[in-house]
């Protein structure tokens, strides 16, 4: 200890650097942020790096006063310990220009820079997938972009959880809220991130390409250098893959990239911070979209002529010894476009089943055959026209109406929905015809009984229409719905809700991407049995139609008797429009029906 | 399936970068580095590796800094690589074009003349594998490294 001060000392004579002016360094946004330090509900600023090995002090975690001056300290005394922490060097050389730190080769750091040679930075957006708790918000990751035409090779960067392999989905989804796992920045070739995404999971991704520069890149790939061994706890809400990118990414953007309206960070929202921010490209330098197999399918097949389609069919329908024959029935052109459709139907399907069968492996030999039997060369598709995520509706609702009841009149309403959509907002790169929404409270006051009430608290609503864009094969599922809260039993009553669980699994159709309309046999289980029974079940019709860009409408149907009390059943509707096309706002009404009738006027903000 | 195949890849990119011995003499990566020899879904060193996360960006895939003779060689890259992506590479090399098609040749450092030449010879050789009902993810490697 006392040698170590000795040595500081020296440092600090030897600098011209006094101890304010250290000190002052020491709170200087760029190094809190490479050493992570933010400050939470409870603590004052500290680090959210778990790993000792990541500082030199061993107070470095807490106090970055210490951590400087021991990394001041090292640099100068043990010059390799530059290697290990590139972005600190570069960082110093910039705030202590009148000091030289002694030079030192790094040989093992100037090979991870000759190996992730970059032009530019994009972040990527993998959209959300319903299959799997973790990713239904969605992904965010760091590409850095080569000089290929193609970028299968560049080089990402994400941040995840360590999770062990069959970890139990309840011990999965608690262990991710609270903090039982820890996380760390991963890296990987794009291929992978690829077949993951738009391969494996059917998921769409968008590149937002950043204006940064090359220095401004370097100094994020040193830092991420630094973060090759260390660890930080990984929180699902908060500190998750798009918290830690935004604050990477602030390491070179001068602007807060984290919503900083809500105590919880989304991928979306890093996304819709970058557009706000962009103040016509001073962020974002172009956007690109990569289509999921799913997608490409769905793009090429609306490209196909009548009689194209009919022998995609035909192809589906028959044995592998056939496809030979069929595609003798074109020109070479048209064949080269069916064999193409026909690829991407099976890596779609290939996922859709978690594996070919014998015959549906035998066809896409013979597909391959047949191609090799044609000239070389792709056929020009046109790309899909796809909104980027960014354009969608905000995540986050709070919404003021006025309500009708026929039973006890007038109602005045406070609704908050933490996030994050529903079957009439307004959005992009989401899945179709799908609602997902999370944490969302109704609080009502009745101008006749002059009183509040909590009416309801849905904790996760999910429906997926799941509908057929090609009317193929196996391209569609069931419809379904799950939802878990608190809402009431009927709308003919006061003070009357209680817990419930619902949902329903059934089919959907529709012919085009405006519209998908719905039969389910829906079931429901509430904790109270004040109308008959605590179970029921029956069919119910809906759906959603986009009418307009600013019109759009939904509509559920349903009839459902009590399995506990036959005698007993009930009927409901629920019908609900929203006027308006913008990510901020909307107005909506709607008319319900549950014992009672209800009318509203909703206005909203999404924020 | 598309899940056993990033699974096997993964345990090919910990075995590459945990395993980094420079070979004397050359080898055949596929063959010597276990490329063909990746077990798949039941197997618990599958499973214990899985989460392997830094694995080919700062060494195995980039052919400028790895030895070419290593299991950190281009060739071992494009073994993965083709193991890993078989399906599209496949699509790709029988349309003569493509992004994975595209990739592999930058791995192995294929440029101008040469890249249309090698194009044109695995289409023509691997369409003879597929003719003949013989074409596996270490035969279109064969083919590759012959027609490069």
């Amino acid at each position: 200890m006392f040698l170590c001060l000795f040595k500081w000392g020296i440092a600090i004579e030897a600098m011209a650097y006094d101890n304010n002016e250290l000190r002052k360094i020491s709170e200087h946004p760029t190094w809190k942020k490479l050493l992570h330090f933010e400050a939470g509900y409870f603590h004052a600023s500290i680090s959210e790096v778990n790993s000792q090995s990541f500082f030199l002090h061993e107070h470095g975690s807490t106090d970055a006063y210490l951590e400087l001056q021991a990394t001041i300290q090292a640099f100068q005394y043990q010059a390799d310990s530059q290697c290990v922490f590139p972005a600190r060097l570069i960082f110093l050389q910039k705030v202590l220009p009148k000091f030289q730190f002694p030079s030192t080769d790094c040989p093992q750091y100037d090979a991870y820079l000759t190996a992730f040679q970059t032009e530019s930075l994009s972040i990527v957006y993998a959209s959300g997938y319903l299959g799997n708790p973790a990713s239904m918000y969605g992904h965010v990751f760091l590409k850095f972009n080569g000089h290929e035409e193609h970028s299968l090779l560049d080089n990402t960067f994400s941040f995840g959880a360590k999770v062990p392999e069959n970890e139990p989905g309840l011990v999965y989804v608690t262990k991710g809220m609270f903090g039982g796992y820890d996380g760390r920045f991963t890296n990987q070739k794009y291929h992978h991130q690829h077949l993951t995404y738009n391969e494996s999971e059917l998921r769409d991704l968008w590149e937002y390409e950043l204006t940064l520069d090359k220095r401004e890149v370097q100094f994020l790939l040193a830092h991420l250098y630094e973060l090759e061994k260390t660890q930080m706890v990984y929180y699902f809400f908060k500190q998750n893959c798009a918290y830690q990118l935004a604050k990477l990414l602030e390491l070179v953007i001068d602007t807060p990239l984290i919503a900083p309206e809500k105590p919880w960070v989304m991928p979306y929202d890093v996304i819709a911070m970058l557009d706000r921010h962009d103040n016509n490209g001073e962020l974002i330098e172009d956007i690109t979209y990569k289509g999921s197999r799913q997608e490409l399918l769905y793009a090429k097949w609306g490209q196909l002529t009548k009689k194209d389609k009919k022998l995609v069919l035909r192809l589906i329908s028959s044995p592998a010894d056939e496809v030979a024959t069929i595609i003798s029935q074109v020109d070479t052109q048209n064949a080269i476009q069916i064999i193409e459709t026909m690829y991407d139907y099976l890596a779609f399907i290939d996922v859709k089943q978690d594996g070919l069968d014998a015959q549906q492996i035998s066809k896409r030999k013979a597909l391959v055959k047949a191609r090799f039997a044609l000239p070389a060369g792709g056929f020009e598709w046109q790309a899909p026209l796809k909104k980027a995520p960014h354009t969608a509706q905000d995540t986050a609702m709070l919404q003021a109406s006025v309500i009708h009841n026929n039973e006890f009149g007038a109602l005045a309403e406070l609704r908050f929905r933490a996030n994050y959509y529903d079957l009439l907002s307004v959005n992009a790169a989401r899945i179709p015809f799908s609602e997902l929404s999370t944490l969302d409270a109704r609080l009502t006051y009745s101008l006749e009984r002059s009183e509040f009430d909590l009416r309801e608290l849905t904790l996760i609503k999910i429906v997926n229409l799941n509908v057929s864009n090609t009317g193929l094969p196996q391209d569609s599922g069931y419809a379904w719905k799950v939802a878990i809260g608190y809402k009431p039993e009927s709308l003919a009553c006061a003070n009357c809700s209680t817990a419930y669980a619902d949902g329903f699994i059934g089919k959907a159709w529709s012919t085009s991407a405006n519209w998908a309309a719905y039969g389910a046999l829906a079931f429901s289980a509430t904790g109270s049995n004040r109308r008959g029974g605590n179970i029921s079940i029956g069919p119910e019709i809906g759906g959603v139609i986009n009418l307009a860009p600013g019109y759009a409408v939904s509509l559920a149907i349903g009839q459902q008797s009590f399995v506990n009390d036959l005698e007993k059943d009930q009927q409901y509707l629920a019908f609900e429009q929203r006027f308006f096309e913008h990510r901020r706002f909307d107005i909506r009404s709607s008319v319900k029906y549950l014992d009672a009738l209800e009318y509203a006027l909703n206005f909203t903000l999404y924020y | 399936m598309k899940k056993t195949t990033l699974a096997i890849a993964l345990i090919a990119a910990a075995s590459f970068s945990t395993t980094a011995i420079a070979q004397e003499k050359k080898i055949n990566p596929w063959k010597q580095c276990g490329i063909g020899a990746m077990v798949f879904d039941d197997n618990p060193t599958a499973a214990a590796l899985s989460n392997i996360i830094w694995d080919l960006g700062t060494t195995a895939v980039s052919s400028n800094v790895s030895s070419q003779d290593s299991c950190e060689g281009a060739e071992a890259t494009v073994g993965i690589f083709i193991k890993q992506n078989f399906d599209a590479v496949v699509e790709q090399v029988s349309q003569g074009e493509g992004d994975h098609l595209n990739a592999m040749l930058d791995i192995l450092a294929v440029e101008g003349d040469a890249r249309i030449t090698a194009i044109s010879n695995v289409r023509a050789n691997t369409a003879d594998a597929m003719a003949n009902d013989s074409l596996t993810a270490e035969g279109l490697y064969n083919i590759v490294l012959e027609n490069i």
